[in-house]
């Protein structure tokens, strides 16, 4: 990394690592972060300025799909930068670069979870299941809120992953639909029918499941 | 009245049923990040929220969801996140420079006939290096080219062999230039874990010291980790994933050919693996360092077969087109006298 590069980084270490978003709201901010995407293809100053800019939302993003005691979530969360690093030269500015980033964290965050899945990996360690109550009717807010976001991230496992990456997307991170659209070039149309299965699906899913199965039915 | 809805009340009754009959999605986003509802746009949202439970799951997970991602953690800071990742940028191969320029373009014949030198010069060194090849091809025995031939393709898994034989942790004096490594680990890695607790047990632990060594840079003891990983625990998910972790560290360390024998060895044994797609683009990133471009090309055109790799699809195919634009200027240089 040149020498600038690092000296930016160090300026991001000392100062805030959470930019507000709403510093980067104006049309004119937006603008100057497409055109650091730009350059940021050939520049690794530029690139990683972006990549300082993007972070925290692929941080997030990954948080959110795996959870926070994931065993593999420094793995996921440095692979899933990768990804976006490596697609960047791809990124022609349909969304703003932050939408671009979760997606393909999104992406990669599901990916590595279907496939450790697959492969057994656990990925709640003994401190998390401990606060897992037993069912019961005696559940506190606590409990059930930790039992629906075990529910929420199995649910984003068992849908299509289109679907999975609309619904993390759109309900989860607070993408809008025409964003989710420009990001995975995809019509606003099929963007809305994949939110649409999604809901479906869980519908479907509450409705044949019991109480004890799914927390949120009647009790909020 | 707001302006634009129906005077007569009926309509209006109508229009609004009509308007809550339709899914308020657009509202339901419009209040998660924090813009501004109308009245009646509340009222519809939070009607909606009351009677539909799929909505309501998620609206209340959501919150929950992105509370637990904001929670402090003891990962990596995004600082070094981003330097981690910077630590393997590539810039784009730079373009050829341009000739310096001549008071008077030249055109036509005369432009070809400056080139000339050049391509003779090329062609010169090529005819050169065809012959040496052809000469050590007819003197050297057929045993002896075998032999290097062998040893060439596996120069790597030697170049990690030379690091297997790890004595045990108990007996082992500290590294002198890495006296900050460890201790408490060391008395679980000395007892070899039952087969059977692989995963819960020793291999995590090796994957997680071996990860932490990486991280921290001590470089021989994420060596000797990764070694023990394999060596004890070769069939679980941790062993497995280390490759691939091992493989790109040593790509960014820019020892691409042990790297690309990670890789290598992580894709025969898991082609359809967790991290196929990584490794088959970190085998690509080090055969293109090594200076293999028929390989390489071989590797990236993998990287383009494999469904799972699609995220790196441009990339892999901006690869492709960098090493046949290269290729294609050694040919024409070649044909050029």
């Amino acid at each position: 990394m040149s020498e600038r590069a690092s000296k930016r980084l160090a300026v991001f270490d000392a100062g805030d690592e959470h930019p507000s978003q709403a510093s980067r709201d104006t049309e004119a901010d937006r603008a100057a972060l497409l055109s650091l995407a730009r350059a940021a293809a050939v520049d690794a100053d530029a690139m990683a300025e972006l990549l300082l800019e993007v972070a925290p939302a692929v941080v997030r993003a990954v948080r959110v799909v795996l959870g926070p005691r994931a065993v593999d979530l420094e793995d996921v969360k440095q692979q899933a930068l990768l990804n976006v690093m490596r697609a960047v030269p791809s990124f022609r500015g349909e969304c703003h670069p932050s939408g671009f980033a979760s997606r393909i964290a999104v992406h990669t965050a599901l990916t590595a979870r279907r496939r450790a899945r697959g492969e057994r990996l656990v990925f709640c360690d003994a401190v998390d299941i401990s606060e897992m109550a037993p069912p019961g009717p005696r559940r506190t807010d606590a409990e059930l809120g930790l039992y629906r976001r075990h529910f929420v991230r199995d649910l984003l496992l068992r849908l299509p992953e289109e679907q999975a990456e609309v619904l993390a997307l759109h309900v989860i991170l607070g993408h809008s639909l025409p964003e989710i659209g420009a990001a995975t070039a995809t019509p606003l149309a099929t963007v809305k029918s994949r939110l649409r299965l999604a809901k479906e699906y869980l519908r479907k899913v509450l409705d044949d499941g019991d109480d004890d199965r799914v927390p949120a039915r009647g009790q909020s | 009245m707001k302006d634009g809805e129906p005077r007569d009340p009926r309509l209006r009754g109508n229009a609004e049923d009509a308007h809550s009959d339709e899914h308020p999605d657009e509202l339901l986003h419009r209040a998660r990040v924090g813009l501004p509802l109308t009245p009646r746009e509340r009222l519809i949202t939070r009607d909606h929220l009351r009677t539909c439970d799929v909505c309501r799951l998620l609206e209340e997970t959501r919150a929950d969801l992105l509370d637990e991602a904001a929670r402090p953690s003891d990962g990596k800071s995004i600082t070094a996140l981003v330097a981690a990742t910077m630590a393997s940028f590539q810039a784009p191969a730079a373009p050829v420079p341009a000739a310096p320029p001549s008071p008077a373009r030249r055109s036509g014949r005369g432009r070809h006939a400056a080139r000339l030198p050049a391509f003779a010069a090329g062609a010169v060194c090529l005819v050169a290096g065809v012959a040496l090849a052809a000469r050590w091809m007819v003197e050297s025995p057929p045993a002896t080219r075998a032999q290097e031939e062998l040893s060439s393709h596996t120069a790597a898994r030697e170049r990690r062999a030379v690091v297997r034989p790890v004595p045990a942790p108990a007996d082992a004096p500290a590294p002198p230039v890495q006296p900050d490594v460890a201790p408490p680990a060391a008395p679980a890695l000395a007892v070899p874990a039952p087969p059977g607790a692989a995963s819960s047990g020793g291999a995590a632990m090796l994957f997680a010291r071996a990860t932490e060594a990486r991280r921290a840079g001590r470089v021989d003891e994420a060596r000797v980790a990764y070694d023990r990983l394999w060596r004890d625990f070769p069939e679980t998910v941790e062993a497995r994933t280390g490759q691939v972790a091992y493989g790109r560290w040593l790509l960014d360390r820019h020892e691409a050919r042990p790297a690309a024998a990670a890789f290598d060895d992580y894709l025969r044994g898991n082609p359809d693996g967790t991290l196929a797609a990584e490794a088959a683009v970190g085998l690509a990133e080090a055969r293109e360092s090594l200076g293999d471009r028929e390989q390489a090309r071989r590797a990236w055109e993998q990287v383009l077969a494999n469904p799972a790799a699609s995220a790196f699809t441009r990339h892999a195919r901006a690869r492709l087109r960098a090493l046949e634009a290269r290729a294609g200027l050694t040919t024409d240089g070649a044909r050029a006298p």
